[in-house]
């Protein structure tokens, strides 16, 4: 803790040494959050150099009360909904027609899916299903803490994660019934 | 367990701890971000046109091509930049002379009999006499027009030099300095 106090403090001395370590600290993890938030390894790029950049022009509001990784997470997620939201009006939202619920997948066509080939499946999602089914089912928000986040309804968000959803399964259908392995690569 | 909530579980526990390493432009971007006022800290990172993750020799190498380059493109500037035309035209008589060949000297002595006469360029003579020298640097010179070899002009008229001589110690100088020089040479019947 003390340690983090000292780093924080350097930071805020704007010390490159310093900036450096915290950024070497968080750097793997935050990625892996713009990867999943982003449409694609660019993109992260660039909302990385974002988040972190908000990080510390924000690290003078950092009182200690929490942990420090907490926190960078927090700023990365609400930089990444900024950045969802300035990109979102550019991105159509595609339809599903013809919705079968009564197909379904096989149990390995999902436990089998590479980390690389969920990342394919959840960039190829609609920027609003993507950023909710990140918030709701990989970091945990509810439907009400998303809805004031996005500026959306509650029930908006149950519906984009609905969504969000129904598409990855029937990505992981087709994988079953017609062989379609590749189909999360392409 | 529903499918959709199989899905949830699924991508919940692949993500939980999930890692990955950027490239390392991010955090030299952000350090140009973050601290615009900092200088490059050594010499290669002075040449800013280069992206900084190029190898150092790669670097050299563009380095060392573009430096020959810009002094290539000085030497064709500043050489040629001073130099001019020495053209003009050969005459038997009243008409142009068909073919033959021109020859420049340059005059280093201005003692006669001049001793040190230096063939400079030749040319070919045209079919309208014309003959023409480009980038002819500043100094003096002499001129010398023969006829075609074995042709008739040449058993009337014999080689001669500007402006009308038969000799170089009689010849008048052709003398390049600002501008481009016009020197016709009216060709010497034979006796």
């Amino acid at each position: 803790m003390d340690d983090e106090r000292d780093l924080v403090k350097r930071c805020l001395k704007r010390e490159v040494k310093a900036e450096k370590q915290l950024y070497d600290l968080y750097v793997h993890k935050m990625f892996g959050i713009c990867l999943r938030y982003s449409g694609n390894a660019m993109e992260a790029e660039d909302l990385m150099q974002e988040g972190f950049l908000r990080v510390f022009s924000l690290l003078h509001t950092f009182r200690f009360d929490g942990s420090l990784e907490g926190w960078v997470f927090h700023v990365f997620i609400h930089s990444a909904i900024n950045y969802t939201k300035r990109h979102l009006r550019f991105k159509a939202e595609v339809r599903l027609e013809n919705y079968d619920h009564h197909a379904t997948f096989h149990e390995e066509s999902l436990s089998k899916l590479s980390h690389d080939e969920m990342l394919k499946i959840i960039h190829d999602l609609p920027p609003g299903y993507r950023t909710v089914f990140n918030l709701y089912a990989i970091d945990g928000y509810h439907h009400k803490e998303i809805g004031k986040m996005l500026g959306i309804s509650e029930e908006t968000s149950k519906s984009q994660l609905y969504m969000a959803k129904r598409r990855i399964r029937e990505i992981l259908i087709a994988r079953t019934n017609f062989g379609l392995h590749n189909i999360a690569k392409s | 367990m529903e499918e959709e909530d199989k899905i949830e579980k699924r991508f919940s526990e692949a993500f939980r701890d999930f890692k990955r390493e950027p490239s390392g432009l991010v955090w030299e971007g952000l350090k140009r971000e973050l601290h615009p006022e900092s200088k490059p800290q050594n010499p290669w990172d002075r040449l800013w046109m280069f992206p900084r993750h190029f190898p150092g020799r790669f670097r050299l190498g563009i380095a060392a091509a573009a430096a020959v380059f810009a002094i290539f493109l000085g030497i064709i500037y500043f050489g040629t930049a001073s130099h001019h035309v020495v053209s003009g035209h050969a005459y038997t008589g009243e008409t142009r002379m068909c073919r033959g060949t021109a020859f420049l000297f340059k005059v280093d002595d201005k003692v006669m009999p001049r001793d040190s006469i230096v063939h400079y360029r030749s040319a070919m003579v045209d079919e309208n006499g014309g003959y023409r020298f480009p980038g002819i640097g500043p100094g003096e010179y002499l001129l010398r027009v023969s006829p075609p070899d074995g042709s008739e002009i040449a058993s009337k008229f014999q080689a001669s030099w500007y402006d009308q001589h038969v000799s170089p110690d009689s010849a008048h100088l052709v003398i390049v300095g600002p501008e481009d020089v016009q020197a016709d040479v009216q060709m010497r019947k034979r006796n």
